[in-house]
């Protein structure tokens, strides 16, 4: 059987071994770095937790002391049990605490056995500077487990993300470098063989394809200036041939070079197209602060229920606010780009940046749509300008992703770094900069919008907003609840969802689009009946809404795709602001969504494979 | 060349995966050392402040408990990290201290930031220059808060973002330039072998430019190679078209 003309097999088997080899190698070494660098750190830690229980203890021993000072008999105070239990629930760091009379006699105690108990802090009991008992506390260390566990999942999840970023970054090398322009000169080779000597320029200098190129180019221009300095003959005999008494002989002459053409080949426009970089650089700064918005908004409430209104409104004012810019610069069709794409990072940036002084809810929420609505406006407005969309929509659909993706980790260490409030204002000043930088840029002119790309099916659409409305959930639900102020894991988990929503395009897995449905499914189960690591909820998720992008491949990021995924994040915050009436938390109305979209796929044939329907 | 450049992206990779992995370990200690610095801080500070709840469920104006000051006291006497101990009122006016210059002075204003910010219930936290404050509020018997308490604390009493960072990468560089080293060097052995389809069709390529004929390799696997086979039978058979036309172009032009 012969080989694919792409033989794109082969980059994907290169590409998994490229992100094993670098998941290997890094994990290899964090564990390394872990057990030299930080279990001195983690010894620190344990020493500390050592103080706390002391401070505890000693805290604990004050009480009771002036209790028996007061004329309490040690072995009558009222409700000491109860007092003991209830420190122990406000104290982590205690798993028992007891309290012993000078014959070490147990009088109360709470929490599980000191018998056994292999660490004990023991505090004297003073009373009128008599020695009358001794509080015990045995130390639990949860804070150094809990320490111990996230460094394991770190260890793995950074391995994780770094394979299957560097993986993802070299399968689309190898589609840019090596498997498109091997399908095109394969198909030149066999334009060739058919008899089509067109003018084949050799690729860019750099290209892997180069060498072979100009030697092709060798192969092909011997004939190619034969068939010249013969028609310059035969139009030499022609002249010659006043009366045309010979013009048959001419014809018959020429006649075996009939099957073969030398003509000229035509340019192509592909190479024009493009420019998408700095505007997904812009991108990816806009949606730095998306792993901050929830968070941010439900600080300005505090732990009132009505925190999830908040949360909601944030959350849906930005997508709604999107959606709004979305729909001007699809509105505006290219035209007036320039101004459009300087006001609208202008306006992102103001509304980002202003958060650093908000208060109030209302004010974050407007400011959350002002900056959905300026981000959006710029980012369309650039790609309806430069034709990207439609000429180019595999790269523009990649270059989104890859910046959806980086931005909320920016956005997390920027956090982690600077606190949050200084975040918003980094990103809402790097936005501003880039509307100015975008006035230096020369104008282009516009590229007509031929071709459409579109969703194949109404089942697309649903998937897409679907996948988005629980990566949305999830987002609201690391950052409200499970990663609340721990901005570095939660850039990770961000990193996580991001680079595995990339693998189904790099990899160019060809799976059902129900099966991101099914994952996305198995993803919330997993987060919210059993418990799971967020780190394995977070691949399910990014891989589920990868597969949704990935089966509507083209379409992925064009106007109709794009509407789709707002409206999905739209319908996520929705769903959160009405759990404040319906009392019913977004997970069965996600789940039952599911459920329909589902049958809705299976029913529409998104259940079967991208290649089948193809044919 | 491009190789190279190919296996650099890898060891930027792999440095900073285990600079990053390096920089969230230490956040996840320093997290830690926070946590436990605040519940031992928070013994202190829970314990201050029922004295003072239970003043106020008695019914007296927060300025007139008069026991509150013996309490700040002990309370400071726990730690050597605790610098002072203040209860302020609503209106940010310091009616306790273990600072006695500072009763009568209104709080720094980096305290009621924090306060507008914290979460109810929840302690608060701000940072000066050279302080780290922690306070809880106040209640009476009716849930509303009569005033604040806060302990005054070293700047270095609690673990600051990434201060555990330098320490941990100290003691781990030696490891992330071997990690580094070995990345690179299975990036160059995977990486060494992707020339090799292409030296092939260009040994295929150059045969044929030398007149070989490639008729073995038109049915090849690789589509590659089979595409220039067929490509250089083609190419032959229409130099044999163009030189036979060109001579009988050639003699008609001699007959002429």
């Amino acid at each position: 059987m012969a080989a694919s003309i792409t033989d794109s097999r082969r980059s994907d088997r290169l590409a998994g071994l490229v992100g094993l080899s670098v998941m290997l190698v890094v994990l290899t070494f964090n564990a390394l770095i872990a057990l030299v660098a930080l279990s001195p750190e983690l010894e620190r830690l344990r020493h500390s937790s050592l103080e706390a229980t002391q401070a505890l203890a000693i805290s604990l021993a004050d009480d009771v002391g002036r209790a028996v000072a007061l004329g309490i008999p040690l072995e009558e105070i009222y409700q000491a049990d109860q007092y003991l239990q209830n420190t122990l629930i406000a104290s982590p760091e205690a798993s028992a605490v007891a309290v012993v009379d000078g014959n070490e006699q147990m009088l109360y105690q709470a929490g599980i056995a000191m018998s056994e108990a292999s660490e004990v802090v023991r505090t004297p009991i003073l009373a009128d500077r008599q020695t009358v008992g001794a509080v015990l506390i045995v130390p639990s260390h949860d804070i150094v487990h809990e320490a111990m566990l996230h460094l394991i999942a770190l260890g793995l999840a950074v391995a994780l993300v770094a394979g299957c970023a560097v993986g993802a970054w070299f399968r689309i090398q190898r589609l840019e470098r090596v498997d498109l322009p091997r399908a095109r000169f394969v198909a030149g080779g066999r334009s060739v063989a058919r008899g089509h000597f067109a003018d084949y320029s050799p690729p860019a200098s750099g290209s892997p394809f180069r060498p072979l190129g100009i030697l092709a180019a060798r192969l092909t221009t011997p004939v190619r200036r034969a068939h010249r300095i013969l028609l310059a003959l035969a139009d030499e005999v022609r002249a010659l041939d006043t009366a045309g008494a010979h013009a048959k002989d001419i014809a018959q002459s020429v006649a075996p070079v009939a099957p073969y053409w030398f003509e000229r080949a035509r340019l192509s426009g592909i190479a024009q197209a493009g420019g998408a970089w700095w505007i997904a650089i812009a991108f990816a700064l806009g949606e730095a602060t998306r792993g901050l918005t929830a968070s941010f908004a439900a600080d300005r409430i505090g732990n009132d229920p009505f925190a999830t209104i908040a949360v909601g409104g944030a959350v849906g004012a930005d997508a709604l606010g999107s959606v709004l810019g979305l729909l001007f610069a699809l509105a505006l069709k290219g035209r007036y780009a320039k101004a459009a794409i300087a006001v609208g990072l202008a306006l992102a940036g103001v509304g980002l940046g202003i958060t650093i002084q908000l208060r109030d809810p209302l004010t974050f929420v407007a400011m959350q749509m002002l900056a959905g609505f300026g981000l959006w406006l710029a980012l369309f407005s650039a790609l309806c300008q430069r034709g990207t969309l439609t000429r180019l929509p595999w790269r523009a659909a990649l270059l989104l992703l890859a910046a959806w993706a980086t931005g909320p980790v920016i956005g997390g260490i920027l956090a982690e770094a600077e606190g949050r409030r200084l975040a918003y204002a980094t990103v809402g000043a790097a936005l501003l900069a880039m509307a100015l930088l975008s006035l230096l840029v020369p104008s282009r002119p516009r590229l007509s919008q031929r071709a459409r790309p579109r969703l194949e099916l109404p089942a697309g659409i649903a998937l897409f907003a679907i996948a988005m409305a629980i990566v949305t959930w999830a987002d609201i639900h690391l950052a409200v609840t499970q990663l609340r102020e721990n901005y570095a894991h939660l850039a990770l988990n961000f990193a996580l969802i991001g680079t595995a929503s990339l693998l189904p395009f790099a990899m160019g897995l060809r799976l059902p689009p129900a099966s991101a449905v099914a994952l996305a499914l198995a993803a919330l189960g997993a987060a919210t009946v059993v418990s799971v690591p967020a780190v394995v909820v977070s691949m399910a998720l990014g891989l589920g809404l990868g597969i949704a992008v990935s089966a509507a491949r083209a379409g992925g990021f064009t106007g109709t795709g794009a509407l789709a995924l707002l409206t999905g994040a739209l319908a996520a915050a929705l769903i959160e602001i009405s759990s404040y009436w319906t009392q019913i938390t977004v997970v069965p109305v996600t789940a039952a969504v599911l459920v329909a979209a589902l049958a809705l796929t299976l029913a529409t044939g998104g259940g079967r494979p991208i290649a089948d329907r193809d044919a | 060349m491009r190789g190279i450049s190919r296996t650099i992206v890898f060891v930027i990779a792999a440095i900073v995966a285990m600079v990053g992995f390096a920089a969230v370990a230490a956040r996840v200690v320093e997290r830690g050392e926070e946590a436990l610095a605040e519940a031992r801080l928070g013994v202190v500070l829970t314990k201050a402040d029922e004295t003072i709840e239970r003043g106020l469920q008695l019914g007296l104006p927060l300025s007139e408990l008069q026991q509150v000051e013996p309490v700040l006291d002990r309370a400071i006497a726990t730690s050597d990290d605790i610098l002072a101990v203040d209860v302020f009122s609503q209106t940010g006016v310091t009616v306790f201290s273990t600072d006695r210059g500072a009763v009568g002075q209104p709080v720094p204003q980096a305290w009621t930031n924090a306060i507008a910010e914290h979460r109810n219930r929840l302690p608060w936290r701000a940072s000066e220059r050279e302080t780290e404050t922690i306070g809880t509020d106040a209640t009476n018997d009716f849930g509303q808060t009569e005033g604040w308490v806060a302990l005054i604390l070293a700047r270095d009493a609690l673990t600051s973002p990434l201060s555990r960072l330098p320490p941990v990468l100290t003691k781990a560089w030696a490891l992330i330039l071997v990690g580094a080293a070995v990345m690179a060097l299975v990036g160059t052995l995977i990486l060494r072998g992707l020339r090799r389809p292409f030296e092939r069709a260009e040994a295929a390529l150059a045969q044929a430019i030398d007149g070989d004929p490639l008729d073995a390799h038109l049915k090849h696997r690789d589509a590659l190679l089979a595409s220039i086979a067929a490509a250089a039978v083609t190419t032959r058979r229409a130099e044999e078209a163009v030189a036979d036309a060109s001579g009988r172009l050639s003699r008609l032009d001699d007959e002429l």
